[in-house]
C-alpha cells in the first residue's frame, strides 16, 4: 500500500469536563475497510464528527490524500471527498431517491434540476455497486436498509473517496447487514476507503481489514483484523482494570421476586427482539444484564415495566403475572424504573423538580387528594428528597432542564428509590455521567439491594456490570447466553457470549 | 393562586370603577344632519355593500349630509355600534342587510328620535324603524324573458349566491317568464352558498355549460366574477346582477340587473327630512329606479332589445303578475 | 449525546450546602422573573405594533394620534364602548381558554371556530325548543352549548390519540364542516318561519341576563371569569391539569410514568371543546339570541392569538381577550371617526401576533429581565446548555 488516504495526527477534542478525544492517531489506507471499535462514549463518533467537519478539534491535524485538510464544515469535507452516513439518516422523506441524492448539489443545467440526467447517474451507480433502490421511490416508502443505501449513493454521487459509516448495522436486519458488507467490499475493491464505527465484535471480524480500538478517548491499538480475534478485541475494548472499586458487601439473596419466563416481544420495526427470554432476580441481589446495544435489552426493560406489549411468555412479580398490565399498574405492584434516556423517558425537562419527583404518582396520596394536588405536601417531599439524595438545586421549583446531568439522574433515583420498590429495573443508569455522579448512582443502587430490592441492571458498559452485579446474564439477539456469578466472571468469556460465540449450557 | 385571586380582584374593581364612573346615562343629543351606514362586508365588494355605500355618498354630495361608515361589522357588535352612532347624534342609521333586524328592533326602541333604515329587510315599527326591500321577482322576470329569447340550446343556467327568499323569488319569476317566452327552454339552477366565493361561481358555471346551457344568469355579487371568468372565450351569454357588469365579459354580456343605492337613499332620506318616514316597509323596484337593466351587450339583437324593453314597460305598468317571495 | 457530557456537581458543591436547598416558595410556577418576562413581551409587542401601525395610518393620510384616540375612546371611551369591549371579550375568553388548555397539552386546537359554531347550535336548540323554568333553562342551554363543542372536539381528539391523525388538519377541516352545516340548518331545518335564513329567537328563560341596563354587557362575563379561575386551578392544582401538562411536555416520559396519554389527550380536547362551545353558547344566549350564518367574526381564530398574547395562562388569556375585544370595539369607532378601513386594525392585530411569536421564541425579553436568583442553578444551567 502506497501513501495512506487519510492520516489523523494527535486529534484532541475536549468537552467541558470530558476529554472526548485524547491525541488520537489514525491511518486509513486506500481501499481499506477500517473498523473503529469502542464502547459508547469512547470517542468514536466525536472523532468522526471532527473529521467530517461537524465539530472542530482543539488540537491535531488531518491529512487527506497527502495534503493537510481543514474541515470547518461538512461542506468542506464533502468537497475534499469525504462522505458520512449518520446513524440517523439525513433524508427528506417526501422527496424521491434521486431528489435526495442531488439535494444541496449544484445542477449542471441550472436553473433546471436536470432530474433525468441525475436519475440516470443514480441508476448507474446503484447498479454498479449493487445498491438496489428505485431512483423514483419516495424515501418514506423505503425500508431502513434501503434508506441507508440512499445515503451511501448520496456520498458516492458526491465522489466520496472516503466513506464514514456511523453504526451502520444498528438499524439493519441480519440480511441487510449481509448485503451491506457485500456493498462495502465492492466499494473497497474499487479503491475507496471505508471507516465504520461499531461496537459489535462480529461485524469487525466479518467486514473489516483493520481495526482501531478506542477506549475513553484514547487509541488502545490498531491491528490487522486477520491477526486478532473477538476475545482479544473485547479485552482491548473494555480494558482489564476496573476504574473504581466499590466496597460491596456480599449479597444476601432471598426469594425470587422478579421472574421472566419465555418472554417474546418485537422491536419498533416489528422484528423479533426477545426470543423466549427467561431470567429471575431474587430479593437482595443485583442481576446485571450485559450485552452489546441493540440485542433486546430495551425491549426487555420495556416489557417488564409495561410500556411494551409482550407477545408471549410471562413476567412474574412476587408470583403475579404482570404481562398486559399498564405501566401504572406495574408501578403499583412495586416495580421502579430508571429509564435509559432520562431526558426523554425519566423526566419532563420543562416541569419543575418537585413535579418530576411526583411524576406518575400525581394521582395518589400524599401528592393529591380528591383530584387536587397537595402543593405543600409535594414541596415538602421534594425538599426532603433533595436533601436525602443530595440534589444540587436552589429550589424545588427549578425546572429540571436547568440541572446538570448528574443532578437530573438523582431526581430520577430519588423518585424511584424513595418508593422502596420491590423490583428495580435500571437501564444504563450512569450513561453520560461523570465519575462522581456515577459513584453516587452505584452506591444508591447497592443500598436499594441491601434494603431487599431485586435489581435488574441493564448496561452496555461491562465495567459497570462487573462492579455491581451479584450475578451476570449476557444477552445476545434476544436471548440469554448464560448466567455467571459476579465474582467468577471472566471478561473474555463474557465477551464471547456478548458476541454470540459462546453459550453456557445451563443458560436459563 | 393567591396572586391570581388578587389580580382578578383588582381587575374586577378597576372595571367596576370605570363602569360606575361613566354610568350616567348619556342623553340623546340634538340630531345633526348626520347619517351612518353599517355594513357586514367591505365597501368595495362590487355589489350589495358597494351599492349602499354609493347611496350614502349620494346623500352626502346631494343633500349635504355628514356621513360615517362601518365596514365588516360583526353580528355581535351591531347593537353596540348603533347605540354608539345614536349617542353621537346621528339622525339616520342605515343598516344594510336582513341580519340587522333584531338590532334595529332593540335600538330603535331606545332612541325614538333617531331614524333607522334597514336596506334589504323588513324590520319596521310604525315609528322610527323603516325597512326597504327590492321588489323581488320583477328583475328576475325581465332577465328570464331575455334569456328565453336568446337561448338556442333551450337551456338556461341560474346561479344564485344564497338560497334566500329574495333570490328564490327572482328565479321563480325568471322561470315563469321562460315559460311564456320560450316554453321549450328550461332553467338549471345552482346555489353556491356564498356571496364571495369566486372559484365556486366559476365551478358552477362550468358545470352548467357542460350541461348545455348557453345563457347563464348570475345573481351573486363577487360570485359573478367567477361566472364571467367561466363564460369568457365561449359563446355562452352572461346576465349579471347588482351592477353594470359589462366589463366582466364584454363579448358575452347580455345585460345585468342594476341595483342602485343612490335613488333609494335619496328618496328615503328625502322623505325623512320632509317628515314623511313613519316606520313603513318600502318596496322599491323598476318604477322607483331602484333597479334597472344595464345597457344591452353587443350580442343582443335589436328585435330582442325591443321586446325586452316592452317587458320592462309592462312590469312598470303592473301588467304582469309576479310570484311573491316565500314567507313574505 | 452532547447533553450528557457536562458535569457541574463539583462546582455546585462549593456554592450550596445541603440543607440550604429547600424552597421557600410554593411550587405553583409563579416567579417574578417569569411574570416580568410574561408582561414585558406582550407590552413591547403591542407597543411596537402600534408604532408600525401608525406609519401605515400616516400613509393613509390620517393622523395616527387622532386615529389612536378614536381607537382608545372606541374601546373604553364611554360606558357603551367599555361594556362593548367587555362583551366582545366574553366569547374570546372562553375560546382563548379552550386554546390555552389544549396548548398546555401540546395539542393545537385550531378548531375553536367549528366547536364554537356547534356550541352555538346546541345552545340554540336547547334555548328555542325546550320549555323550562327560568334559570334552569339557561343552565341547560349553556350545558348544551358545552356539550356541542365537546362532541365536535372529541372527534379530532379521538383521531389524534387513537389513530395518530394530526389534530391541526382535522380541526381545520372540521371548522368548515361545522360552518356549512350551520348554514344548511339555518336555511332549512331550523329556519324561523318568515323571511330570513335564521333560527328562532332564544326563549327569554334561557337568555343570559344583561348586567347593566342599556348596554349589551351580560352575565356571560362573570361565567367567563369563573371559567378562567377554574382553568387556573385545573392547570396548577389538579392531578388532571398536571397530567395534561406532563403529556404536553413529553409523551414518552408520560408513558414511562404510567400515564395513559391517549386518554389525557382526549380529555384535554373535551375540556377545550366544551370551552369553545361555551363561547358560542354565550354569544347566542347573551348577545345574539338567534343563530345566523357567519355570526362569529372568527372568535375561534382570534382565540389563538388571545391565548398567545396571554402566554397560555388563564389570567393572561383573560387580559388578552379584553385587549382584543377592545381592539375590535375601538376599530369600528376609529373607522367611523377617521374613515380608515378596518383592515388597518386587522393589520395591527397581525403585527401584534407576529411580535408575540418573535418575542417568545427568541426569548429576547426574558434575557433582559433582571435575574434576582442567580445561584448555582443559573450557572449550571448555562454550562449544561452549552455542553
Amino acid at each position: 500500500m502506497d501513501q495512506p488516504l487519510l492520516e489523523l495526527r494527535g486529534i484532541t477534542k475536549r468537552f467541558p469536563g470530558v476529554l472526548a478525544n485524547d491525541h488520537i492517531d489514525l491511518v486509513v489506507g486506500k481501499g481499506e475497510i477500517h473498523a473503529l471499535l469502542g464502547e459508547n462514549g469512547s470517542g468514536k463518533t466525536t472523532l468522526m464528527n471532527v473529521l467530517y467537519g461537524l465539530q472542530q478539534a482543539d488540537e491535531g491535524e488531518i491529512h487527506f490524500e497527502g495534503k493537510p485538510l481543514k474541515t470547518n464544515s461538512p461542506g468542506q469535507a464533502i468537497d475534499a471527498g469525504i462522505g458520512m452516513v449518520h446513524q440517523h439518516f439525513m433524508l427528506v422523506q417526501a422527496f424521491t431517491v434521486t431528489e435526495n441524492v442531488i439535494l444541496g448539489m449544484r445542477s449542471k443545467r441550472e436553473p433546471l434540476l436536470g432530474l433525468a440526467q441525475a436519475e440516470a447517474e443514480v441508476k448507474a451507480l446503484s447498479e454498479k455497486y449493487g445498491l438496489k433502490v428505485d431512483p423514483r421511490a419516495k424515501i418514506w416508502q423505503l425500508s431502513v436498509g434501503e434508506q441507508q443505501r440512499v445515503e451511501i449513493l448520496k456520498a458516492l454521487h458526491r465522489r466520496a473517496r472516503l466513506l464514514i459509516l456511523d453504526e451502520p448495522t444498528a438499524v439493519l436486519t441480519p440480511q441487510e447487514t449481509e448485503e451491506l458488507s457485500a456493498i462495502l467490499r465492492s466499494l473497497a475493491a474499487e479503491g475507496r476507503s471505508i471507516i465504520f464505527i461499531t461496537h459489535k465484535l462480529n461485524e469487525v471480524m466479518g467486514i473489516s481489514n483493520k481495526v482501531t480500538v478506542l477506549r475513553a478517548g484514547r487509541v488502545i491499538d490498531t491491528v490487522e483484523t486477520a491477526s486478532t480475534n473477538q476475545a482479544a478485541l473485547a479485552r482491548m475494548m473494555v480494558g482489564r482494570e476496573v476504574v473504581f472499586e466499590i466496597d460491596k458487601t456480599p449479597a444476601a439473596p432471598k426469594e425470587v421476586v422478579l421472574q421472566v419466563e419465555g418472554l417474546k416481544a418485537a422491536n419498533q420495526k416489528k422484528l423479533p427482539a426477545l426470543r423466549g427470554l427467561s431470567l429471575s432476580v431474587r430479593a437482595g441481589e443485583i442481576l446485571g444484564v450485559a450485552g452489546v446495544d441493540g440485542n433486546g435489552q430495551h425491549e426487555l426493560a420495556e416489557c417488564i415495566i409495561g410500556v411494551r406489549k409482550a407477545e408471549g411468555g410471562r413476567v412474574l412479580v412476587c408470583g403475579q403475572d404482570i404481562v398486559g398490565l399498564s405501566s401504572r399498574q406495574v408501578a403499583q405492584r412495586g416495580v421502579g424504573v430508571i429509564p435509559a434516556d432520562r431526558q426523554h423517558q425519566g423526566l419532563v425537562l420543562g416541569l419543575q423538580l418537585a413535579e418530576n419527583i411526583m411524576f406518575g404518582n400525581f394521582y395518589c396520596e400524599p401528592y393529591s387528594r380528591r383530584g387536587f394536588l397537595q402543593l405543600g405536601k409535594i414541596e415538602e417531599i421534594a425538599g426532603r428528597l433533595i436533601q436525602e439524595y443530595d440534589i444540587r438545586t436552589p429550589s424545588s421549583a427549578v425546572e429540571v432542564k436547568n440541572l446538570s446531568g448528574g443532578n437530573q439522574q438523582k431526581v430520577v433515583l430519588a423518585r424511584e428509590l424513595s418508593r422502596s420498590p420491590k423490583v428495580i429495573v435500571a437501564m444504563l443508569p450512569t450513561r453520560g455521567l461523570d465519575v462522581g455522579a456515577t459513584e453516587f448512582v452505584h452506591r444508591r443502587i447497592l443500598d436499594a439491594r441491601d434494603r431487599g430490592a431485586a435489581v435488574l441492571l441493564i448496561s452496555t458498559e461491562l465495567e459497570e456490570i462487573l462492579s455491581l452485579s451479584d450475578r451476570i446474564a449476557v444477552m445476545y439477539e434476544g436471548e440469554i447466553m448464560g448466567v455467571v456469578s459476579g465474582d467468577a466472571a471472566d471478561v473474555n468469556e463474557l465477551g464471547l457470549m456478548m458476541a454470540g460465540a459462546k453459550r453456557l449450557p445451563e443458560a436459563s | 393562586m393567591k396572586r391570581f385571586a388578587v389580580v382578578t380582584l383588582v381587575l374586577a374593581l378597576a372595571l367596576t370603577t370605570l363602569v360606575a364612573g361613566c354610568s350616567t346615562k348619556p342623553k340623546e343629543k340634538v340630531l345633526a344632519k348626520k347619517a351612518a351606514l353599517i355594513l357586514s362586508g367591505p365597501v368595495n365588494d362590487g355589489g350589495w355593500n358597494q351599492n349602499a355605500y354609493e347611496g350614502l355618498q349620494a346623500i352626502k354630495d346631494k343633500d349635504g349630509f355628514e356621513v360615517a361608515v362601518s365596514e365588516n361589522v360583526a353580528q355581535a357588535d351591531q347593537v353596540n355600534l348603533m347605540r354608539n352612532y345614536a349617542n353621537q347624534g346621528f339622525k339616520y342609521i342605515i343598516a344594510n342587510g336582513f341580519e340587522y333586524g333584531d338590532a334595529i328592533k332593540t335600538v330603535a326602541a331606545e332612541f325614538p328620535k333617531v331614524t333607522f333604515i334597514q336596506l334589504g329587510g323588513i324590520e319596521h315599527n310604525g315609528a322610527n324603524a323603516n325597512a326597504m326591500l327590492f321588489k323581488s321577482g320583477e328583475a328576475g322576470y325581465a332577465v328570464g324573458a331575455i334569456a328565453a329569447m336568446m337561448t338556442k340550446t333551450n337551456k338556461i343556467g341560474w346561479i344564485g349566491a344564497m338560497d334566500i327568499p329574495s333570490i328564490r323569488a327572482d328565479e321563480d319569476n325568471a322561470i315563469a317568464a321562460v315559460k311564456v317566452f320560450n316554453p321549450k327552454a328550461k332553467v338549471i339552477d345552482a346555489y353556491v352558498g356564498s356571496w364571495t366565493d369566486i372559484a365556486k361561481g366559476k365551478e358552477a358555471a362550468l358545470a352548467q355549460i357542460a350541461q348545455g346551457c348557453d345563457i347563464i344568469i348570475a345573481n351573486g355579487d363577487a360570485v359573478n366574477h367567477g361566472v364571467a371568468e367561466a363564460v369568457k372565450g365561449t359563446k355562452v351569454g352572461f346576465i349579471g346582477w347588482s351592477r353594470d357588469q359589462t366589463a366582466l365579459a364584454p363579448d358575452n354580456f347580455i345585460t345585468s340587473v342594476v341595483q342602485s343605492g343612490a335613488p333609494i337613499l335619496l328618496d328615503l332620506v328625502g322623505k325623512g327630512e320632509a317628515g314623511q318616514l313613519k316606520g313603513d316597509l318600502y318596496v322599491m323596484g323598476l318604477v322607483e329606479g331602484a333597479q334597472t337593466l344595464a345597457p344591452y351587450g353587443k350580442i343582443v339583437p335589436q328585435d330582442i332589445q325591443t321586446k325586452a324593453n316592452q317587458v320592462l314597460k309592462d312590469l312598470k305598468d303592473n301588467k304582469i303578475t309576479l310570484i311573491p317571495p316565500k314567507g313574505s | 449525546m452532547r447533553n450528557h457530557v457536562g458535569t457541574t456537581i463539583g462546582r455546585d458543591q462549593r456554592m450550596i450546602q445541603p440543607g440550604q436547598t429547600q424552597s421557600k416558595r410554593r411550587g405553583s410556577g409563579f416567579s417574578w422573573r417569569g411574570t416580568l418576562a410574561g408582561i414585558v413581551t406582550p407590552v413591547v409587542a403591542v407597543a411596537a405594533s402600534l408604532l408600525i401601525g401608525s406609519l401605515v395610518i400616516a400613509m393613509l393620510k390620517v393622523n395616527p394620534l387622532v386615529a389612536y384616540s378614536y381607537l382608545f375612546s372606541g374601546a373604553v371611551g364611554n360606558l357603551g364602548q367599555l361594556t362593548g369591549t367587555i362583551t366582545n371579550a366574553i366569547p374570546l375568553i372562553f375560546a382563548g381558554l379552550a386554546v390555552t388548555v389544549a396548548f398546555r397539552g401540546s395539542i393545537f386546537n385550531i378548531g375553536g371556530e367549528g366547536q364554537l359554531y356547534m356550541g352555538a347550535l346546541f345552545a340554540i336548540l336547547a334555548g328555542t325548543m325546550l320549555k323550562l323554568p327560568p334559570g334552569i333553562h339557561l343552565l341547560v342551554a349553556l350545558a348544551a352549548g358545552a356539550v356541542g363543542g365537546l362532541l365536535w372536539a372529541l372527534i379530532p381528539g379521538y383521531l389524534n390519540a387513537r389513530r395518530g391523525l394530526n389534530e391541526v388538519i382535522v380541526t381545520i377541516l372540521m371548522n368548515y364542516i361545522a360552518q356549512w352545516f350551520i348554514s344548511y340548518l339555518v336555511h332549512g331545518p331550523i329556519r324561523e318561519a318568515g323571511w330570513n335564513p335564521q333560527s328562532r329567537m332564544v326563549a327569554a328563560t334561557a337568555r343570559l341576563p344583561i348586567l347593566i341596563h342599556g348596554t349589551s354587557l351580560h352575565v356571560g362575563i362573570i361565567l367567563a371569569l369563573i371559567a378562567a379561575v377554574l382553568m387556573h386551578i385545573l392547570l396548577t392544582r389538579t392531578g388532571l391539569g398536571f397530567a395534561i401538562r406532563m403529556v404536553g411536555s413529553n409523551r414518552e416520559a408520560s408513558r414511562y410514568a404510567g400515564i395513559n396519554s391517549a386518554r389525557v389527550v382526549i380529555l384535554t380536547m373535551c375540556v377545550s371543546g366544551a370551552l369553545a362551545g361555551l363561547a358560542g353558547a354565550s354569544e347566542m344566549l347573551g348577545t345574539r339570541y338567534r343563530l345566523l350564518e357567519g355570526f362569529s367574526p372568527g372568535y375561534g381564530f382570534d382565540a389563538i392569538a388571545v391565548a398567545m398574547v396571554g402566554r397560555t395562562t388563564a389570567l393572561g388569556t383573560v387580559l388578552g381577550a379584553l385587549f382584543f375585544g377592545a381592539l375590535r370595539s375601538g376599530a369600528t369607532v376609529m373607522q367611523s371617526g377617521t374613515g380608515l378601513p378596518v383592515v388597518a386594525v386587522y393589520f395591527i392585530q397581525g403585527l401584534i401576533i407576529l411580535f408575540m411569536i418573535a418575542g417568545s421564541s427568541v426569548n429576547f425579553f426574558k434575557n433582559l429581565a433582571p435575574k434576582k436568583e442567580v445561584t448555582a442553578d443559573d450557572k449550571s444551567a448555562k454550562s449544561t446548555a452549552v455542553s
